[in-house]
């Protein structure tokens, strides 16, 4: 008797369809009977798996992808994206350098003890910021570099 | 089959809307990963009816192109996965190049490996073998049918609005094929 419940049970539990709710009866039944509840397991671990490879992404520079891109866009480049470029970066980073050079030959006679801190500590500041804004901004390529020394370790 | 798998789609789905919406506005970039994210599926597909790399990869490149003309009538009323694999599907039926029988999915190396779990991978080979089993009572036509299903991750909905096939004959078959699973799936319960 137990035996075609569950049978009942189950055909119903295979008519669903995807992502369909399981009916009231079902989940009732599965709450009272191992065997059941263990097949339902096993048949929605099969049908989770099953489908699994499917929605793995390709990479971006998959060689299908650029040859369709290419035709779409003639310009289009997997890789360039906004390609970081240094240069600014160190001219400012030199300029910084130079000024902080500069003021420091001209105040080394003439000015006050105090003023001069107050000026140092407003150096010590803009490079702070000047550092963290340096890594903010360039996040991206900072993580690439860290992960790509990770693998090669 | 059952509910939590939902979110997963209500995600993509939102994934998706927001990657079209940028392709739509000229970002070539959002339409590459849309490619990344389907060309698994067409791919596939492409070699069920086609039987080679070669001309699945023409394929695919046919059916991306179209993707792309035609991506301003999609409406968002399915899943793009569906829509995508609506169109794969047409293409193919409807080449002169493709083989006369569709090839199911019946072999395990032209899957990529998600990483499984030796308890999911066995539970895959076991599938599959089902599907096969279930493909070889069936006519030829419907192996198309039981793939989506299985591999595809399409509803008995989506399979009929893609192939033409009666959603109740669909359901008949795939429940065939479920059922050929759960007797494979058997002895594992018993561990």
């Amino acid at each position: 008797m137990k035996r075609e419940t569950c049978n009942i049970i189950m055909n119903h539990f295979l008519e669903l369809d995807k992502n369909e709710r399981l009916p009231f009866s079902i989940t009732f039944h599965l709450l009272i009977c191992k065997r059941c509840r263990t097949q339902v397991r096993l048949l929605t671990q099969a049908e989770k798996t099953a489908a699994e490879p499917v929605k793995i992404p390709v990479p971006l520079n998959d060689t299908t992808i650029e040859a369709v891109l290419k035709k779409i866009d003639p310009a289009y480049n997997a890789v360039s994206g906004s390609p970081i470029s240094l240069l600014k970066w160190i001219v400012s980073g030199l300029l910084m350098i130079f000024l902080l050079l500069i003021f420091g030959v001209i105040t080394n006679s003439t000015s006050s003890g105090q003023l001069l801190l107050v000026f140092y500590l407003m150096f010590a500041i803009l490079v702070t910021v000047y550092c963290a804004l340096f890594v903010g901004c360039n996040m991206d390529f900072f993580v690439k570099k860290i992960e790509t020394l990770k693998l090669a370790v | 089959m059952t509910a939590p798998e939902n979110s997963d789609t209500a995600t993509a789905k939102n994934r998706d809307d927001a990657l079209i919406k940028s392709a739509l506005n000229g970002d070539t970039r959002a339409f590459a990963q849309l490619m990344s994210l389907y060309k698994r599926r067409v791919q596939m597909l492409g070699m069920s009816f086609f039987k080679n790399i070669s001309d699945s990869e023409d394929f695919v490149q046919e059916v991306f192109l179209k993707v792309y003309t035609r991506l301003s009538t999609f409406q968002g009323t399915a899943l793009f996965s569906t829509w995508i694999t609506r169109i794969a599907y047409n293409i193919a039926i409807n080449s002169v190049n493709r083989r006369k029988e569709y090839l199911p999915i019946m072999d395990e190396t032209v899957f990529p490996d998600p990483g499984f779990s030796p308890e999911e991978k066995e539970i895959r080979q076991i599938t599959i073998e089902a599907v096969r089993a279930a493909i070889k009572e069936l006519p030829e036509r419907y192996a198309v049918c039981l793939d989506m299903y299985f591999f595809y991750d399409m509803s008995y909905q989506e399979i009929s609005d893609t192939t033409g096939y009666p959603v109740n004959t669909i359901k008949s078959h795939i429940f065939r094929a479920k059922k050929i699973l759960r007797d494979k799936l058997e002895h594992l319960a018993v561990l």
